[in-house]
């Protein structure tokens, strides 16, 4: 696995619980970059938040008790996409 | 020099964090929501929904939705609820941003209309309200505050009155927010409307419409989120199915500073101050003879709004007299005829004097002073 390979890439269902999960992630100081999402992964110009694998346990532990929907978390296997943890929260 | 009375339209002078925020906004903040790489302006605009959030007691910042200014936040709510046949009942003291919504409204989707008849004080009492809810009704729309006359409501009993007969509480708060404690769960809020430029000590351009969690309503603005650009459809999720189009970002980012400043200096701390400058304009304004003051006889219940008139004369004629004093106020209407016609100062209107937190103590003094010389000039 490369580099890119052990990051991670999280949806949301909306920009606004997006925004929440950077406030989280900043409080927590995780790095993590908002990027624009991968065309792959959907055709709505949306933002998605790129972090490390490893960190998305502990992530995923902070945005649960927030009510923050995740879309859907995804990391690249031999250049193809794959969902790591389905749609959570709401 | 020019003193400041006017601030029932707009608040003068802004705090000092909120001119910093702008310029600094203006000056270097780079993008545009949702529509530009990197995502400092998102950043900003989300604390100041998590701020205007914080200071209201709403727990999902999303049902915030930034709009220009409460009179787009109120037709925002007006036309995305009301439907055909629905049964609304408001106040006689309420502003045109929301009499002029639900008189369209009557014309074309053929809701009724019940009007509560305030005092003439200028309150509203909450067991008219109940009476009038001896029918269902959909909605009950009000101020908190008048702009005419500054009489304030306690709006808990009449959020419970609602709740009590299954009818929704939309809030006209822009003469309160900023002032006035708001608890949108305490006071059982479904919708609020707020201009971010009053009380909230914001930019002009800015504003606010509060949608309690379950209330759905139809977007009335159609256009360009940032977001789900796949679809010829507003997204679903809320804020961005009603901000369609460029946000006032640089102003909305003064807002969140506004606010800021708001909650460090402390709700109550404003509104106690407020009150007291009530009660010193009005023992001011009741030394000077052949002064006529409208609303409110205590100052309990009264924000620093005065309609004040010579009686037998033209308002207009003291609200020229003032302003060559150097004295700015606003004669008129208010944009509020229906409450004007409450308060008697129907069809001439008065001067409305209005101050604020931030308007310097001994502007008070000078006001008091220049117009008793006014009133003195006017009966020569």
């Amino acid at each position: 696995m490369n580099t890119v390979e052990a990051m991670a890439v999280v949806l949301f269902e909306s920009v606004h619980d997006s925004l929440r999960a950077e406030d989280i992630l900043e409080r927590a100081r995780l790095t993590y970059r908002a990027i624009v999402k991968p065309r792959e992964l959907g055709s709505d110009c949306g933002v998605a938040i790129r972090l490390k694998i490893e960190d998305i346990p502990f992530f995923m532990d902070l945005v649960s008790d927030r009510s923050i929907q995740v879309k859907g978390i995804f990391h690249q296997v031999d250049g193809e996409w794959r969902q790591m943890q389905p749609p959570v929260g709401g | 020099m020019t003193l400041y009375f006017d601030s029932a339209a707009t608040s003068f002078p802004k705090p000092p964090p909120v001119i910093e925020a702008v310029t600094a906004a203006l000056s270097s903040l780079m993008g545009n929501p949702g529509r530009s790489p990197g995502r400092a302006v998102e950043r900003e605009l989300f604390r100041t929904r998590e701020a205007i959030a914080a200071l209201f007691g709403i727990r999902q910042s999303a049902r915030i939705v930034f709009t220009l200014n409460a009179t787009s936040a109120i037709n925002m709510a007006l036309f995305g609820l009301l439907r055909e046949g629905d049964r609304v009942i408001t106040t006689s003291m309420e502003h045109n941003a929301v009499v002029r919504p639900l008189v369209r409204l009557r014309e074309t989707r053929g809701i009724s209309v019940e009007i509560v008849r305030g005092s003439d004080e200028g309150f509203i009492d909450p067991s008219d309200i109940a009476r009038a809810l001896d029918r269902p009704a959909r909605l009950i729309v009000m101020n908190h505050a008048s702009n005419v006359c500054g009489a304030w409501n306690e709006i808990a009993e009449v959020g419970r009155i609602a709740h009590e007969h299954d009818c929704l509480f939309m809030l006209d708060a822009s003469q309160s927010a900023g002032v006035i404690p708001i608890d949108v769960e305490r006071d059982r809020i479904d919708l609020m409307a707020c201009s971010g430029h009053k009380n909230l000590l914001g930019p002009s351009g800015t504003g606010i419409c509060y949608l309690a969690p379950g209330i759905d309503i139809d977007p009335l603005i159609f256009g360009g989120t940032g977001s789900a650009s796949d679809r010829e459809t507003m997204p679903e999720v809320l804020p961005e199915r009603f901000e369609a189009g460029t946000l006032n970002f640089h102003g909305l980012i003064g807002l969140g500073a506004a606010a800021r400043f708001i909650m460090e200096t402390g709700i109550q701390t404003i509104f106690d101050a407020e009150i007291a400058l009530a009660k010193e304009m009005r023992d001011r304004f009741s030394m000077i003879g052949g002064l006529e003051i409208a609303g409110p006889v205590s100052s309990g219940n009264r924000l620093p709004v005065f309609p004040i008139r010579c009686p037998g004369q033209d308002p207009a004629m003291l609200g020229n007299l003032l302003d060559e004093l150097g004295i700015m106020t606003r004669t008129g209407l208010h944009c509020a005829p229906w409450a004007h016609r409450t308060i008697g100062t129907y069809p001439l209107g008065a001067v409305r004097i209005s101050a604020g937190f931030l308007t310097p103590p001994e502007h008070i003094e000078m006001l008091g002073r220049t117009l008793e010389t006014a009133v003195e000039r006017l009966r020569a």
